[in-house]
């Protein structure tokens, strides 16, 4: 078949199906055309409402700041100052925790290993019972085997927590020795109060000034803690 | 609102009577998809679809709805036919589990010409149907289709010698 008879052929195909398709009005339109809505489909109504769920739980922590884990810690630990609100006062240990404390906070996180020692304090304060809280402070006192204070200013509001704290490691075997001075517990214990991460981070030039000028120059008190 | 020589329906832009030009439109542009797909129980559905998606934009501002809803259908069906996974998930989407027997059933589904459509290949489908159901001249083909005026030849003659071999 030559391609002009062929084409011809496909003209009256489509004129023979066409009309046929006519004919047969079996391509009848859904009752729902001509309406203004049309219903979602199933997966649409479905991704909908997951969506409006997903943006509920990610905006509570955003709509509702007091409502935040460490910030609501800080509040239950007592330690806000006079004229400060709950979020200065996490900001505020924060910053003492890096800089004196040597560590990195987690954000939102709580008495985990990286966190300071006042956050660990707060934290027996706060559920002594809680073997996973305790078992996260044991595994930061075997880390550096002291407590350090965050500053000599601050030791008289957290004093009661460090001491609360020093109960409890007290009953679960820990034999808690005497505040020191760093010269102190450098000279009893031989070694530095340096945790693997402030290592790390030394050598990276990573480490605050600030916290060397702490821990040389005002040779802040430590508890120093032996387990038995 | 003015009736055009094939039927179909002028529509003023800013006077868009959507009810009105589903109903003219709608059963060519059926049709139309059910040569584009080589599947008159699926051009149905799909021409639904379609309309259900334009229902929610605005369609204010475009100045040949008739024809925005033509290529709109036209580029639903060469969408689906791009890939046999999306053509298959679509007619899971609109039929459930089709049975083969259910298809088999279906006189006008198996007329010898649809048969004869669905041994080529979408591009070349399309452009057969754009060619010499439509009407189109090949650089409209094109266009429509947006592919070189080169690639729309080269899909046609590889069609004819298809359909040449299958003819009876």
């Amino acid at each position: 078949m030559i391609t002009d008879q062929l084409e011809e052929h496909l003209r009256s195909e489509f004129h023979r199906v066409d009309h046929r398709m006519l004919e047969e009005g079996n391509l009848d339109l859904p009752s729902y055309v001509g309406s203004p809505v049309a219903r979602p489909r199933r997966w649409v109504r479905v991704a909908a409402v997951g969506a409006v769920a997903a943006a509920v739980v990610l905006l509570i922590p955003i709509v509702k700041p007091a409502d935040r884990p460490g910030v609501t810690k800080v509040a239950e630990a007592n330690v806000i100052l006079p004229g400060e609100t709950p979020r200065e006062a996490e900001e505020r240990i924060t910053r003492a925790c890096m800089i004196e404390g040597g560590f990195t906070p987690i954000d939102g996180g709580f008495a985990s290993i990286d966190d300071g020692p006042l956050y660990a304090a707060a934290a027996y304060k706060e559920s002594p019972e809680s073997s996973a809280r305790q078992e996260l402070c044991h595994q930061r006192i075997e880390a550096l085997g002291i407590i350090p204070v965050p500053s000599p200013e601050q030791w008289t509001a957290f004093y009661p927590h460090v001491v609360a704290l020093i109960d409890c490691l007290k009953a679960n075997g820990f034999d808690v020795g005497p505040i020191l001075s760093l010269d102190d517990y450098v000279a009893s214990a031989g070694k530095t109060p340096v945790s693997p991460k402030l290592a790390e981070m030394e050598a990276a030039g990573e480490v605050d000034p600030k916290y060397w000028e702490c821990v040389q120059k005002e040779t802040l008190p430590y508890i120093s803690i032996l387990r038995t | 609102m003015n009736v055009r020589t094939d039927g179909g329906v002028a529509i003023e832009p800013l006077e868009v009577d959507l009810a009105t030009l589903y109903q003219h439109e709608l059963p060519g542009l059926v049709r139309l998809a059910a040569f584009l797909l080589a599947d008159p129980r699926l051009a149905e559905d799909v021409c639904q679809d379609v309309v259900a998606t334009l229902l929610q934009r605005p369609m204010a501002g475009i100045d040949n709805p008739a024809a925005y809803l033509r290529t709109a259908v036209i580029n639903r069906c060469r969408r689906l036919q791009k890939r046999s996974t999306s053509r298959s998930l679509a007619e899971r989407r609109y039929f459930g589990r089709r049975s083969e027997s259910a298809d088999a059933d279906n006189a006008l589904h198996n007329d010898a010409f649809f048969v004869r459509l669905r041994q080529l290949t979408a591009a070349q489908r399309t452009v057969v149907v754009l060619a010499y159901y439509e009407d189109l001249t090949l650089a409209a083909v094109a266009e429509q289709m947006d592919i070189p005026l080169g690639t729309v030849k080269a899909h046609l003659t590889r069609a004819l010698d298809k359909m040449r071999t299958s003819t009876p």
